[in-house]
């Protein structure tokens, strides 16, 4: 079932990136991706909060038991969500390696 | 409170509820810490609310919706086995559409397949000699070379590597068990050579067989040779009686193959014999020999053709002064195989597979409808496989692959169709119809339904294929129904135009032609064969070889067949009317002269009996019938008909002039009466002239004897064989049949022809009804909403009704239109093909439109009426 959820969208892959420690609330994400990509990806509150609604709906991620007094909900993967996050990761990957400037940049 | 959270969560109230329960605390937590600009927060919320909204509306269009298989776009066989393996799971999910579709082209190309084999073994399946290219037929005037010209060509003639003569002969087997009539010929010495013929077994006739005394030998074909000799290698040397040759026996020297047995269109002679030489050249008088040769390597039609009329010209020059200009223009040559297909068979078969090939194409695009309404079913599946990456390319090849896939099982199925049926189609075929004998199909039939397949797929695939795989396509297929939007149904429409314009050509094609075979076969002959008898009696040479005892035998035969109970008249002709083969003589009326260069007319001979005129039901016009008075020893006479009468003595009576045949020195008769014309050569053919000479002046071995009866001319079979028999046990009766079973006969291309031509219009009328109905029922459906509100706001139903009929109709008239069009041009066709042939009656073609229109029209009110009849309120609740 995995290979239906693929290809993913930039924003649905970082999403599940950054959820593959542990589960965040949504706060935690926008700062996570942001540090992540070195500041280059900013995500509107909107854009994310529409994608962690339709990532769960595809059930590649849940709410996540909250600590304490946290008002804020906390995401985490599913287990679906992880093999997605793979084997996507292993796609990019490969684009990655067969991409000219990385191979130009990397010692001969 | 917070002016910034209440108007953030204002802005909130726009996503779906299920969104704002979970996310909407959450978000306005986040809008309030993070410094961002109430403008971009704004922007940011409602767009996003916005693309919540429509994936949620994408979703809820699909619930279910199966996700496709994911794309590995790697090499070009793998994606093509991933297409296959695809295309089969759908088309096995859906069996009783798959099942539909591949039937209805099985059948439609197993049609085509059919008529192709006929056309691939009549037309294109070369002859069995080698290099049959170079094989031509030389003509001059219609079968009128004598041996004189023949050698003549033969010394002078420079594009060929060598000429025969030959002219077809009837012989009869006898004295080898049952009596058998046989399609021989008498062929030059040279002619198995020429045609570079090896005899399966023995060899050809050497030259000096042609010696006169040494003609008697004979090379067999291998279908007689496997039938009556049992296919014994020690048939070689036997000699065997072929009565009607002029030999009392023959030995035979050789057994050549079927294939290369042919000569003309009356397919393969089963014997053949050597053609005596005339000793004087001079002198010969044997107008009859028709000429193959081979041309030498590397002449060209055109080159052989510039020779040909070269030599004719030189033949008026030095041997035949009364060669006519015509003459020598139409001397030339044509490859055998044409000559032997002529055009008018070609065309006639040309026209039936066309008109097949317009069904199939009437079924293609009924079947693209079908599918159009099938991508219609599956644009969700489409949808998101485009939504998930697969280029319009990709999803195009995965539709094509399973068209073509249905286009190749109907194919197969349809090829076996047509395997299968070949042999009653063989039975179905016209006698006329010449190459026909051992009908099968080959390598290029086998290929044919397989191109056509291919080509049929793609007829009925691409269209629907390229609109469901655009993107707008995409979109029209979500918005509309079944059949795809209002671009689909444009297209559908435009399908439905061309079946209706094709039912129209081919309903007129065929209502012509039925017109002119039905007209034929109500032409009256001449002759009256209700209540005719024909018998055949063949007199074996060796048993009456002198002229007295011919005589004398077929007036015993006519005496004892007229002592038959219910037999009123007998009488007989050398040969009947509506035969292929004919007599004709030139003649030279009593003090007419002739220009040097000038022909003498020609008219058919006939040798009759006294009561054949009777026998037949032919009115005497002028003077008197010939009777048993007329005898040898009496002065020659003869009677002529109409048209004889009118072309040699016009405006004066035939009666009591002097005719001389062949030779202005020849020798003449007197004509004593005038007949009524008789259609000769066909019923479509006017009647020639005629010359008939009495058998007691003219004996021939052979007679057809026409016996008019007042009971069932069939019952009276028995009678005939036990009165022939008494007259001579060891005669042959080769032909006994009813004449109206002869005239029916002689129809039997047209027949054909009308037969095919009428059932394929019937399929295409089926199919162009199907056509219409399916568009006026996917309009139907997909304005169901719209009646139901047209009617709860009181539309009555009969209002409704008309809308419906009406853009149902739409289709039809454009395409009645373009078949008017159409079905001129087809009747101008029409008439260089069918004998016959009334030219476009306007009145008709519109009687014939109009009865489509309304075979349209009822197919437009079934769906029609069944919307007009529903409840509004079940209609607009079922949205």
């Amino acid at each position: 079932m995995t290979s239906n959820r693929l290809p993913l969208r930039p924003l649905e892959f970082l999403v599940l990136a950054v959820l593959e420690d542990e589960p965040l609330h949504g706060y935690g994400m926008v700062q996570r991706i942001e540090s992540l990509t070195g500041g280059v990806v900013r995500v509107r509150p909107g854009d994310l909060y529409r994608v962690l609604y339709r990532l769960e709906k595809r059930g590649l991620l849940e709410p996540s038991p909250k600590d304490g007094h946290d008002r804020r909900s906390y995401y985490g993967l599913t287990a679906l969500g992880r093999r997605v996050l793979r084997e996507e990761a292993e796609v990019l990957r490969r684009v990655v390696a067969g991409v000219g400037v990385t191979k130009k940049a990397s010692p001969a | 409170m917070n002016p910034r959270r209440v108007w953030i969560r204002a802005l909130l109230a726009l996503y779906p509820e299920s969104f704002r329960k979970v996310h909407g605390p959450d978000l306005i937590e986040m809008y309030s810490s993070l410094e961002v600009g109430l403008l971009g927060a704004s922007w940011d919320l409602l767009q996003n609310a916005f693309r919540v909204r429509l994936e949620d509306a994408i979703d809820h269009t699909r619930p279910s919706c199966p996700l496709p298989p994911r794309e590995h776009s790697t090499g070009l066989l793998d994606g093509l086995a991933q297409d296959v393996k695809g295309s089969l799971r759908v088309l096995r999910s859906r069996p009783a559409f798959s099942a539909v579709f591949v039937a209805t082209l099985a059948l439609g190309i197993g049609a085509n397949t059919a008529i192709f084999s006929v056309v691939n073994w009549v037309v294109l399946r070369p002859l069995g000699f080698a290099d049959p290219d170079d094989v031509v037929r030389v003509w001059w005037r219609p079968d009128s070379f004598n041996q004189r010209i023949l050698v003549f060509f033969q010394e002078r003639g420079s594009s060929f590597s060598g000429l025969s003569g030959y002219s077809g002969w009837g012989f009869t087997l006898v004295g080898e068990g049952e009596p058998e009539e046989l399609s021989g010929a008498v062929v030059s010495t040279n002619h198995f050579s020429v045609l570079g013929v090896r005899p399966l077994l023995g060899r050809g006739f050497a030259p000096e067989e042609g010696e006169p005394g040494r003609t008697d030998v004979c090379v067999l074909s291998e279908g007689l040779w496997r039938r009556r000799f049992g296919a014994e290698r020690g048939v070689l040397g036997r000699r065997i009686r072929l009565a009607g040759a002029g030999r009392t026996s023959c030995a035979v020297v050789g057994v050549v193959a079927d294939a290369e047995a042919t000569l003309d269109a009356f397919g393969p002679r089963q014997a053949f014999l050597p053609l005596e030489r005339a000793v004087d050249l001079e002198k010969d008088e044997s107008w009859f020999l028709s000429v193959v040769a081979r041309l030498k390597p590397g002449v060209s039609l055109e080159a052989a053709n510039a020779e040909v009329k070269e030599l004719s010209r030189l033949v008026r020059e030095t041997m035949y002064p009364r060669t006519s200009a015509e003459d020598i223009l139409s001397a030339r040559v044509e490859r055998l195989q044409d000559a032997i297909v002529g055009t008018e068979v070609k065309g006639q078969l040309l026209l039936l597979a066309v008109a097949v090939a317009l069904v199939l194409l009437s079924a293609c695009f009924n079947l693209a409808a079908l599918l159009l309404a099938r991508y219609g079913e599956r644009e969700c599946e489409i949808a998101v496989r485009s939504a998930l990456g697969a280029g319009r390319g990709r999803v195009l090849r995965q539709l094509l692959t399973e068209s073509t896939l249905l286009g190749l099982a109907g194919g197969v199925l349809g090829a076996g169709l047509a395997a299968a049926t070949s042999r009653s189609l063989a039975s179905l075929l016209p006698p006329e119809l010449p190459r026909t004998e051992g009908l099968a199909a080959d390598a290029n039939v086998l290929l044919f339904a397989l191109g056509l397949s291919v080509a049929a797929a793609v007829a009925f695939g691409l269209l629907p294929s390229l609109r469901a795989s655009s993107k707008s396509g995409t979109l029209a297929l979500r918005r509309g129904a079944a059949s795809g939007g209002p671009n689909g149904q444009r297209l559908h429409r435009g399908l439905v135009a061309f079946e209706i314009a094709s039912c129209l050509v081919l309903l007129t094609a065929a209502g012509l032609v039925l017109d002119s075979f039905l007209r034929l076969s109500r032409t009256d002959p001449g002759f009256d064969a209700e209540s005719a008898l024909v018998a055949a009696v063949s007199a074996p040479d060796g048993a009456y070889p002198e002229a007295v005892q011919k005589r004398e035998l077929h007036q015993a035969l006519l005496q004892s067949l007229a002592s038959i109970p219910g037999v009123d008249e007998v009488g007989s002709i050398h040969i009947l009317p509506l035969d292929s083969s004919n007599w004709d003589f030139p003649l030279f009326p009593e003090g007419s002269v002739l220009l040097p260069s000038e022909r003498p007319p020609r008219a058919n001979f006939r040798v009759v009996s006294p009561g054949y005129f009777r026998a037949m039901g032919i009115p005497l016009l002028e003077g008197r019938e010939l009777t048993g008075a007329d005898r040898e020893e009496s002065s020659p006479v003869g009677m002529v008909n109409a048209s004889f009468a009118r072309a040699i003595f016009p405006g004066e009576s035939a009666v009591g002039k002097q005719v001389r045949l062949f030779r202005p020195d020849g020798q003449s008769f007197e004509i004593v009466g005038v007949v009524k014309d008789v259609r000769q050569h066909g019923l479509a053919l006017e009647p020639r002239a005629e010359m008939y000479r009495p058998f007691e002046q003219w004996s021939l071995g052979r007679n057809e004897i026409v016996l008019r009866a007042s009971v069932d001319p069939a019952s009276l079979a028995p009678s005939v064989r036990r009165a022939v028999a008494a007259v001579d046990p060891n005669l042959p009766i080769v032909r006994l049949s009813p004449m109206s079973e002869i005239v029916a006969g002689s129809l039997a291309t047209s027949r054909f022809v009308t037969l095919l031509l009428a059932a394929f219009a019937a399929l295409a009328l089926v199919l162009a009804a199907v056509g219409v109905y399916g568009v006026a029922s996917s309009i139907a459906i997909s304005r169901r909403r719209e009646i139901g509100i047209r009617m709860a706001l009181g539309s009555t139903s009969s209002s409704v009704l008309r809308r419906m009929i009406l853009s149902g109709m739409v289709p039809v008239l454009p395409g009645l239109l373009a078949g008017l069009i159409g079905s001129r041009a087809v009747s101008q066709i029409l008439l260089t093909l069918v004998p016959n042939l009334r030219p476009w009656p306007p009145a008709g073609v519109l009687l014939v439109a109009s009865f489509l229109s309304a075979v349209a029209l009822l197919a437009c009110y079934m769906p029609a009426r069944k919307s007009s009849r529903v409840d509004p309120m079940t209609v607009l609740r079922l949205d």
